[in-house]
């Protein structure tokens, strides 16, 4: 027969012990703590996708450089008709006045028989077509950089659609500017020419001309 | 009276009220999570890394708004900003006004050719033909062109036909999608 207090010492030590192994159980666990390193990564992960959303919405516009030497390696050789029908040739000039329309051995004349064909919308200024980056006040009280933009896209458009419905198997194009023309103009200019914002022009879709050359402009 | 055991006992029952429940979801396992995130993680830097659509646009490159929709593709980038002429991010000329020094033009103010921009495309047209006649991709003389949307159309037709005479004919320009 064991004394009472003998038992209950057996005892306290056993709740002792298991204690013990509780704790050291929720303590240790036997493996890295990777929750700090998982802050950093999910960090990084979330602005990485911020950063991208911001950078998707980009597009090419495909030209060409005029060639010379070897028309049949020429970018439209593949949809070239038969040698009797007449090329057209279409240069559409970006000039400091206005655009000017031209085709094979003929220049269109605007509709009071002078050039440009299509005008400018406002009064030159300094002998140009006002195109340029400018600048206003916003309603913060900001400086905001503004386009103003004074050519004719609407008249382009007007004239280019009753060529395409003369010719409408042309697709090509020679893009010429003046020297100072803004890039932006000019790829506002190409927008118009393809009229659609189509992937592959097939003729059916309104699609007018996309196939452009760019040509250096005229001194 | 109780026997001294089953005192004994009846105390250990006690006793291991106080002890903590065994809990067996003590704390989450994120391994799991860890991998996803870090193959997306690395998803994304090479991305990154990788695309020619990685253009920071600034003051100095403000590209042109268009409605295209062609998908950009690779190609050697030629960046035109107000500010200097960049092949791949190796500047090779400095722009003033919308215009380069004619000291680097071939033949003064009025010619077309920009020297150090002919070298080095010359040098990424024989790098690409290397690895076409090692059979590693093609070479199409396919240029990227990022450029500033006031960039007058005199220094991008300069540009344009310095790419051509390095053998790089078919130009892809860069705009932003106007939506």
């Amino acid at each position: 027969m064991i004394s009472e207090r003998a038992a209950l010492a057996k005892v306290r030590a056993r709740v002792r012990r298991e204690h013990a192994a509780a704790e050291e159980a929720e303590h240790e666990g036997g493996e890295l703590n990777l929750v700090p390193y998982l802050d950093i990564i999910t960090n990084t992960v979330i602005f990485l996708l911020a950063t991208t959303a911001s950078v998707i919405a980009m597009a090419n516009i495909n030209v060409n450089a005029p060639r010379y030497a070897d028309p049949a390696a020429a970018s439209g050789a593949e949809q070239q008709e038969s040698d009797d029908a007449p090329k057209l040739n279409l240069t559409v000039t970006a000039s400091y006045s206005g655009f000017i329309i031209a085709g094979s051995g003929a220049v269109l004349m605007g509709d009071d028989g002078k050039l440009p064909t299509i005008k400018c919308l406002a009064p030159l200024q300094q002998q140009r077509c006002p195109v340029y980056l400018g600048s206003r006040t916003n309603a913060e009280g900001l400086p905001e950089p503004v386009w103003i933009d004074k050519l004719n896209y609407t008249g382009l458009v007007g004239k280019v659609r009753q060529i395409k419905k003369t010719y409408p198997k042309e697709r090509q194009v020679i893009l010429m500017a003046d020297r100072n023309v803004p890039y932006q103009a000019v790829v506002k200019t190409m927008d118009v020419l393809r009229g659609t914002p189509t992937n592959d022009c097939t003729g059916g879709d309104g699609c007018l001309f996309d196939q452009v050359i760019l040509s250096a402009g005229v001194e | 009276m109780l026997s001294p055991r089953v005192k004994a006992r009846k105390r250990l029952r006690q006793l291991r009220r106080g002890l903590p429940e065994p809990d067996f979801v003590s704390h989450l396992n994120i391994t799991p999570m860890m991998d996803m995130m870090t193959i997306l993680i690395v998803f994304f830097l090479k991305s990154f890394s990788v695309s020619s659509e990685n253009v920071s646009l600034s003051d100095d490159l403000m590209l042109p708004r268009s409605s295209a929709l062609v998908k950009t593709h690779e190609a050697v980038k030629v960046t035109i900003t107000r500010r200097a002429i960049l092949v791949e991010d190796t500047q090779v000329a400095a722009v003033k006004k919308g215009e380069v020094d004619a000291s680097i033009k071939r033949d003064g103010p009025s010619s077309f050719l920009i020297n150090p921009l002919l070298d080095l495309l010359q040098k990424h047209a024989t790098r690409l033909k290397t690895l076409e006649r090692r059979g590693r991709g093609r070479f199409e003389g396919e240029v990227v062109i990022v450029s500033d949307q006031t960039v007058p159309y005199r220094l991008l037709s300069e540009v344009l036909y310095t790419a051509g005479q390095a053998e790089f004919a078919k130009y892809r320009l860069m705009v932003l999608k106007s939506s």
